[in-house]
């Protein structure tokens, strides 16, 4: 009956210096990826309700003919059909009314909106905070 | 059952085997993630461009609409206002458009290469001088 040879000192010291390196190299991306896949889920969301809060913030802009500003939380697209936009819970909501209507944009943490302030009679402008930038955004109906 | 009687463990090249098959697994998954970090960052960046850009343009159009002069050095005055993680820079151009000679003010949001290797990229909006 033939016997099996043992694993050599020299064998077993490869093996554990390959495990060694392996996990040394896997650990800080391992960390990484932990890290991001809490976070990236969210940050898609924050970034969509962005995308999609500016398309239909500029469509309500565009198809006006003036704009009349209320407050500092309130002003009113006139056109065809007028659309009142509402600055709710600190910026971090906008409301879009109209006939039959409303829309709410939860900008979730992707972007937060300062007060409305008056330009002209096609001009509103307002601080947007998107991350780390201040952007002053000037809205204007009209294409 | 042990495949062998004599059989005790795993040899070494099936160890190193799973190790290299395991590197193999967390490496593709490390690669996608770091091309969902570039997708990411490409998105926070074109809606940085949205705003930046149109708000920018809208302010200049409405200097205009004012009857105020706009011209270079005001629209990169104008520009300095953004706090903006990446460079957004102001161009005089002339265009030949209808036939004419045009002045265009061209607005551009450059976001520069990544360390990791992925390319710049330019956001790009034009206002008209009349």
């Amino acid at each position: 009956m033939s016997r099996r040879r043992a694993t050599t000192l020299i064998e077993l010291m490869i093996a554990i210096a390959i495990l060694g390196i392996t996990m040394g190299a896997l650990f800080s991306p391992v960390q990484q990826l932990l890290e991001w896949s809490r976070r990236a889920d969210r940050e898609f969301q924050n970034q969509e309700a962005v995308t999609i809060g500016f398309a239909v913030l500029k469509g309500a802009f565009r198809q006006a003919l003036e704009v009349r500003w209320r407050s500092e939380d309130e002003v009113v697209c006139l056109g065809l059909q007028d659309v009142i936009i509402r600055r709710r819970e600190q910026g971090r909501v906008i409301e879009v009314a109209k006939k039959g209507g409303l829309i709410r944009l939860d900008f979730l943490e992707g972007a937060r909106f300062g007060p409305f302030h008056p330009v002209d009679e096609r001009t509103v402008w307002g601080a947007v905070f998107l991350g780390t930038a201040k952007v002053p955004m000037f809205w204007r109906c009209g294409l | 059952m042990s495949r062998h009687p004599t059989s005790r463990g795993l040899t070494l090249l099936e160890v190193s085997l799973s190790v290299m098959l395991v590197a193999l697994l967390i490496g593709t998954a490390y690669h996608l993630f770091q091309a969902e970090t570039q997708a990411l960052r490409s998105i926070r960046h074109a809606n940085l461009a949205l705003f930046a850009l149109e708000g920018l343009r809208n302010r200049l159009l409405a200097e205009i609409h004012a009857g105020r002069p706009v011209d270079l050095a005001k629209a990169q005055a104008l520009a300095a206002d953004y706090q903006l993680p990446v460079r957004l820079a102001v161009q005089e151009v002339e265009l030949p458009l209808r036939g004419r000679s045009e002045r265009l003010l061209r607005l551009i949001l450059l976001v520069p290469p990544d360390p990791a290797g992925f390319p710049g990229r330019r956001y790009v909006r034009e206002v008209l001088l009349r």
